[in-house]
């Protein structure tokens, strides 16, 4: 059994101008200790997808409906009392920005051991010395000095390892990461993603890593899931998304992507705006935008299926990969995506005096890496 | 960025900028702590060209694109445009050059007067510099829409009814109303989406095809930076410690912070990233109150690390020198940089 099963998911906000649909039906699992990342544009359902699964949606402001079914438990059943027991201890979410989910007035080794006080009972100078040891565990030396201080007085970079302590503070089953390196310095962002990596697979711990940068879910995880319009649109391992992507969305996140190197060639955007998510829709969401669409798109909405002739789990959303009449022209098509350039890197085993991401088991053939033929 | 022709005429020649900020009182006449966001860049941006600044956030980028523009007076310092010296114009004649130098700004919510129409918005520097009134006025910000992929028929609505992507497009057409020489575009595509940058990413390349424009590029991200610059400066701690031309600086780094960033960046590729070994500089940035002595970045360098850390990069601070053909790197050990670097990891791309 999966440790969470997120089925059919539907959260919508009502407005003046009409329903948002927010997340439009979406179905998912999490395994234990595995990675998972979810990637989209602005406004895709990515963050109001864990939103709904922390019971985080006010009912005054929106409605979740769907099961969210977590270690056996349907998170939707419980009272309140018992969601805040999951909340934090079972399930703990990192958000983007560390400045506005800690309390600015508030001592950070005081928002540390309010954790553990609430969920583990511990009392208050066994909190004080935990807390410590999670800031530790974090990255963070002095923690004695640092818990004395107020938000303010941290670093981005320090303040988001200060929510990833928060986060691990009763070693959770799952961690559910919300662009929690988007507002950081690329050097910083290094740092954190290590960080979550390495701890992660330390106690086994499951996460969902929610980012709009594929390079980042590329690194991290080890299946992917992206998003458009609220709906997930290709389910596939992070290897073979994006050795193999079949959605013509997925083609169009990788080509519109800058590359390191890539002075001369031309970027192809995604023609169009994102989609307007309170337009009642008829067809695949995508449809406008989509260079390779029929007639059918526009009629009626696909499903998520496995696409035929590809790797177990991988699924789309599209009729051009589905074997019914009138679809499946995409399927075997291989769409022009350049491969993503080459870098300068140091290649030489570094020494132990500065850190390093060792790289994983290299299970591939480099050749796996390009993704089909390239145009160029 | 792409066809246009850069040539080695400079339009722009920075010497020695600096900007920095009092901070505190001065009691008792004791010097107040100082903030040195810039402190010494000079660079030159060439015609056509487009030069680019990276780093990370506090590393005085964007005040050193707005101090080249006077829109931060510079501390000391000297910047020429064209042959004029902008920091001692005096306020009117530095109006007219503002004419010729124009900025695209990274948030294209709030760099817009909500209340302004988007034509009054692009009109407004045709009448601050008396370049069209009336008939004529209309006509070009319908020509300025067409030029930046917007419908002439929304001259008339307000920014809130535009997506972010077709308000930067606004910004654009707005800076590109006084037909200016050089475009200082600070975080221009940060904000966007990334199939809605790629747009904008080239919409910057058409219009300097076409309209022979110079850009200063500044943005963090580096694939952005790889992909449009013709040159880039990389900046730490109010200072240029590397500049070079795009490809070479991406192939070959000669700093240690240049060969740490670009380590840093995260490739759209699975492969390549279980396969990648990362330099990860540990702490944060030093506060630019108080910036190391010596060189800037040996508390965080892991080459010094490697070198059993070197005294000199502690008593002698690094100048910026010329190291090859435009090529200028602010290292000591430079030289050593290539022992601990290899060549380049080929994998996962075909070059």
């Amino acid at each position: 059994m999966a440790l969470l099963e997120v089925r059919d998911l539907h959260t919508q906000f009502p407005t003046r101008e009409g329903v948002v649909r927010a997340v439009d039906g979406s179905s998912f699992s999490v395994e234990a200790g595995e990675s998972l990342g979810l990637v989209g544009e602005s406004g895709s359902g990515k963050s109001v997808t864990a939103l709904s699964i922390m019971g985080l949606v006010s009912k005054d402001a929106g409605s979740v409906t769907g099961e969210i079914v977590f270690d056996g438990r349907d998170l939707g059943r419980l009272t309140s009392a018992e969601l805040r027991r999951v909340r934090g201890r079972e399930i703990a979410m990192i958000f983007q920005d560390p400045m506005t989910s800690l309390n600015p007035v508030m001592r950070i080794g005081r928002q540390l051991s309010e954790v553990l006080a609430w969920h583990l009972g511990m009392s208050r100078s066994a909190a004080r010395e935990r807390a410590i040891e999670l800031l530790h565990m974090v990255g963070i030396t002095d923690g004695a000095q640092r818990i004395k201080q107020y938000p303010l007085q941290l670093s981005g970079g320090m303040r988001q390892r200060v929510m990833i302590a928060m986060a691990l503070a009763c070693d959770p089953r799952l961690i559910l990461a919300d662009e929690i390196t988007t507002a950081l310095d690329v050097t910083i962002q290094a740092q954190i993603l290590e960080l979550l990596k390495r701890l992660s697979t330390e106690r086994d711990t499951a996460f969902v890593l929610i980012s709009h940068d594929l390079g980042v879910v590329a690194g991290m995880t080890e299946r992917v899931h992206v998003m458009y319009a609220g709906q997930i649109v290709e389910k596939a391992s992070t290897v073979e998304l994006f050795a193999n992507p079949r959605m013509p969305y997925t083609w169009g996140l990788l080509r519109s992507i800058p590359k390191v190197g890539g002075r001369g060639t031309r970027l192809v955007p995604i023609d169009g705006s994102p989609p307007d998510l309170l337009t009642p829709r008829r067809g695949c969401p995508f449809q406008p935008r989509c260079a390779f669409r029929r007639s059918i798109c526009a009629e009626r909405i696909p499903d998520l299926l496995p696409i035929p002739g590809t790797a177990a789990g991988h699924e789309a959303r599209c009729w051009g990969t589905q074997g019914v009449p009138d679809g499946g022209w995409l399927i075997g098509f291989r769409p022009p995506i350049a491969p993503v350039q080459p870098r300068t890197g140091p290649t030489t085993a570094p020494d132990r005096s500065f850190e390093v991401i060792a790289p994983m088991e290299a299970g591939d053939a480099p050749d796996a890496a390009s993704g089909g033929e390239t145009d160029d | 960025m792409t066809s246009a022709l850069p040539t080695d005429t400079p339009l722009v020649t920075v010497s020695d900028l600096r900007v920095h900020y009092p901070i505190g009182q001065r009691l008792f006449g004791k010097q107040a702590a100082v903030v040195r966001a810039v402190d010494g860049v000079s660079l030159t941006i060439r015609r056509g060209e487009t030069l680019s600044l990276v780093g990370e956030s506090g590393c005085g980028k964007s005040t050193t694109g707005r101090a080249i523009l006077q829109l931060e007076r510079p501390t000391a310092g000297s910047v020429v445009f064209d042959g004029t010296e902008l920091t001692t114009l005096t306020a009117e004649p530095l109006r007219r050059m503002r004419r010729r130098m124009q900025m695209i700004f990274q948030d294209p919510y709030a760099s817009l007067d909500p209340r302004m129409t988007v034509g009054e918005s692009i009109a407004e520097p045709l009448a601050i510099h008396g370049l069209a009134k009336g008939a004529a006025q209309a006509a070009r910000v319908d020509e300025l829409l067409g030029l930046v992929g917007l419908s002439p028929r929304w001259a008339g609505r307000y920014p809130g009814e535009f997506s972010g992507g077709q308000r930067q497009r606004i910004g654009i057409a707005r800076a590109l109303a006084a037909e200016p020489d050089l475009i200082v575009a600070d975080e221009a595509v940060s904000a966007l989406d990334v199939s809605i940058q790629a747009q904008i990413v080239n919409l910057l390349e058409d219009l300097q095809a076409d309209l022979g424009l110079t850009f200063l590029f500044i943005a963090h991200d580096l694939a952005v930076v790889s992909h449009v610059s013709d040159r880039v400066a990389v900046m730490y701690l109010g200072k240029i410690v590397e500049l070079a031309d795009g490809d070479e600086l991406y192939q070959r780094p000669l700093h240690p912070y240049t060969v740490a960033l670009l380590s840093a960046v995260p490739l759209p590729d699975p492969v390549v990233e279980a396969r990648r070994q990362r330099i990860i500089l540990t702490g944060d940035l030093p506060s630019p109150l108080a910036p190391p002595s010596g060189c800037r970045f040996r508390t965080r360098c892991w080459l010094r690390a490697r070198l059993g850390n070197p005294e000199n990069c502690v008593t002698e601070e690094p100048a910026l020198r010329v190291v090859e053909e435009n090529r200028q790197v602010a290292c000591h050990w430079s030289a050593a940089l290539a022992d601990h670097v290899g060549t380049p990891t080929t994998s996962g791309g075909t070059t």
